[in-house]
C-alpha cells in the first residue's frame, strides 16, 4: 500500500477514536460530523505522525502488551522512583550528585517509535530526564541522560539502573 | 462524600498558589516556565475535582484543554529560548 | 459499602496531595533548574494518577456517565504522553543556553562529547536531526500479519 494513504488511514483511525471518546454519544450528526474533522485533521498531521510501519499497533497483542507495561511495570517503576525523589526533597540538608551520562540502548529497539517510548518513560520517572536520544553511525543508539542521584560512572551499568527493565518491555512491543 | 473532593481541590489550588512563588521569584526564564508548566498540571487537577464536586461536566472539558495548551506553550516558549522557532 | 469508598477516595487523595506538596517544595527549595525539572515530574505522574484514580472510584460510585470515567482516563494520558516532551525540551533548552548547574555535575558527557558547541547559540550543526530512519526498507515479514482492523470499535 502507499506510504501516504496507510499513514493517512492510521491517523484517521487514533483522531476518529479519540473524538468519540470524548463527544461519547452515537448520533447520526456527531458521527458524520467526526469523520469530517479527523479526515481533515488526519490529512493536516499524517506525514508528521507516521513514518513506517502506520498498522504496526493494530494488533491485539501489541495493544495488551502495551497496556501491562503501562498498567504494571512504568507503574511499579514511577512509584518507586517518586519514593526515592519524595525522600531527596524532604531530607533536610538537600545534598544530591547531578550529572549528564551518556548510556547505551539496547540493538532491539529499531524504529523510532520505540526510541521515542524508552526516552519518555526514562523522563517520566522522577530523578531522569532524556536530554537527546538518537543512533550513532553504526546503528546503536544511545541516550543523554541527566541524572539527579549519579550512583556509578560507568555507562553500562548505568545505563541498566535507569532504563533495563523498561527497555526490555519496551523491545518486546516494538521491534 | 463531596466534602472530601473539594478539600482535594482546595489543597492543589493552595498548591499552585505556592507555585507562584517561584513564578515571581525564578532567576532565569527556564525556571519560571518550569513552576509555570507546574502550574498548568495542578491546575488541571484542581478542575477536574472541582468539577465532581459540582456534578458539571463542562470543567472536565476545561482541564483537558488546559493541559493541552499548557503542553503547547511549554515545547513552544522552550524553542524560542533555545533560538530556534 | 459507601465508608469503603470514601476511605479509599480519602486515601488517595491524601497521596496525591502528599506526591503534589512534595514536587512543590521540591520546585521551591531545589537550587537550580535541573533539579526543579526533576522534583516536577513527581506532579506530572503520581499525584495525577492518584486523584484521577480518587475521580474515578467517586464517578463509578454516584453513577455518573461512562463519558466521565472515559474523560478522566483519557486526560491522565494526554499527560502521560505529552508531559515528558515539554520536561525534555524545556532541559535542553536550559543546558544550551548556558544555565549552569548550582553544584557542578558529576559527569558531563554531553559537554565532552559536543565540546563548547554544545552551550554556544549556534545550532545549526548540532546533531538533533540526525536520526532519520524513516527512509530504511520496511522489514517484509511484518507486513502479512497485521491485522487492520484493531483499532474501530
Amino acid at each position: 500500500m502507499n506510504k501516504k494513504i496507510s499513514a493517512w488511514i492510521s491517523t484517521f483511525v487514533f483522531c476518529y477514536l479519540f473524538w468519540m471518546l470524548l463527544v461519547w454519544s452515537a448520533e447520526p450528526r456527531e458521527l458524520v460530523l467526526g469523520v469530517l474533522v479527523s479526515a481533515g485533521a488526519a490529512l493536516f498531521a499524517g506525514r508528521f505522525l507516521i513514518h513506517s510501519r502506520a498498522f504496526y499497533l493494530f494488533h491485539p497483542v501489541r495493544l495488551i502488551l502495551l497496556a501491562v507495561y503501562v498498567g504494571v511495570i512504568f507503574l511499579w517503576e514511577v512509584i518507586k522512583a517518586n519514593i526515592a525523589m519524595v525522600k531527596l526533597v524532604f531530607s533536610p540538608k538537600l545534598s544530591y550528585r547531578a550529572g549528564i551520562i551518556r548510556i547505551p540502548g539496547s540493538d532491539d529497539i529499531r524504529s523510532e517509535y520505540g526510541l521515542a517510548m524508552v526516552s519518555n518513560s526514562i523522563t517520566l520517572t522522577p530523578g531522569t530526564i532524556t536530554l537527546n536520544a538518537a543512533a550513532d553511525e553504526e546503528g546503536h543508539n544511545y541516550y543523554y541522560v541527566h541524572w539527579i542521584d549519579v550512583e556509578t560512572t560507568d555507562r553500562n551499568r548505568a545505563g541498566e539502573m535507569i532504563k533495563g527493565r523498561m527497555e526490555r518491555w519496551i523491545g518486546r512491543i516494538w521491534k | 462524600m463531596t466534602t472530601i473532593l473539594l478539600i482535594g481541590a482546595l489543597g492543589y489550588a493552595v498548591l499552585g498558589l505556592l507555585l507562584l512563588i517561584r513564578i515571581a521569584k525564578g532567576p532565569t526564564a527556564a525556571d519560571r516556565l518550569c513552576a509555570a508548566d507546574t502550574l498548568d498540571l495542578i491546575t488541571a487537577t484542581a478542575l477536574v475535582l472541582y468539577s465532581l464536586y459540582c456534578g458539571r461536566a463542562i470543567y472536565l472539558d476545561i482541564a483537558l484543554i488546559v493541559a493541552i495548551l499548557g503542553f503547547i506553550s511549554t515545547v513552544f516558549i522552550s524553542r524560542y529560548l533555545e533560538g530556534r522557532v | 459499602m459507601t465508608t469503603v469508598i470514601l476511605a479509599a477516595m480519602a486515601v488517595f487523595l491524601a497521596a496525591g496531595l502528599f506526591f503534589a506538596l512534595a514536587g512543590t517544595v521540591g520546585i521551591l527549595r531545589m537550587p537550580d533548574v535541573y533539579g526543579r525539572l526533576q522534583a516536577s515530574t513527581c506532579i506530572a505522574t503520581l499525584s495525577t494518577f492518584c486523584a484521577a484514580a480518587a475521580g474515578i472510584l467517586y464517578a463509578v460510585h454516584t453513577g455518573m456517565s461512562a463519558g466521565t470515567v472515559v474523560k478522566l482516563v483519557l486526560l491522565v494520558l494526554l499527560i502521560l504522553c505529552t508531559n515528558p516532551i515539554a520536561n525534555h525540551a524545556l532541559c535542553k533548552a536550559a543546558y544550551r543556553i548556558g544555565i549552569r548547574p548550582a553544584r557542578d555535575f558529576v559527569i558531563d558527557d554531553y559537554r565532552e562529547d559536543f565540546g563548547e558547541q554544545a552551550y554556544t547559540e549556534v545550532t545549526a550543526d548540532l546533531p538533533d536531526e540526525q536520526f532519520d530512519r524513516a527512509n530504511e526498507p520496511i522489514p517484509a515479514e511484518e507486513e502479512g500479519e497485521i491485522v487492520p482492523e484493531g483499532g474501530e470499535q
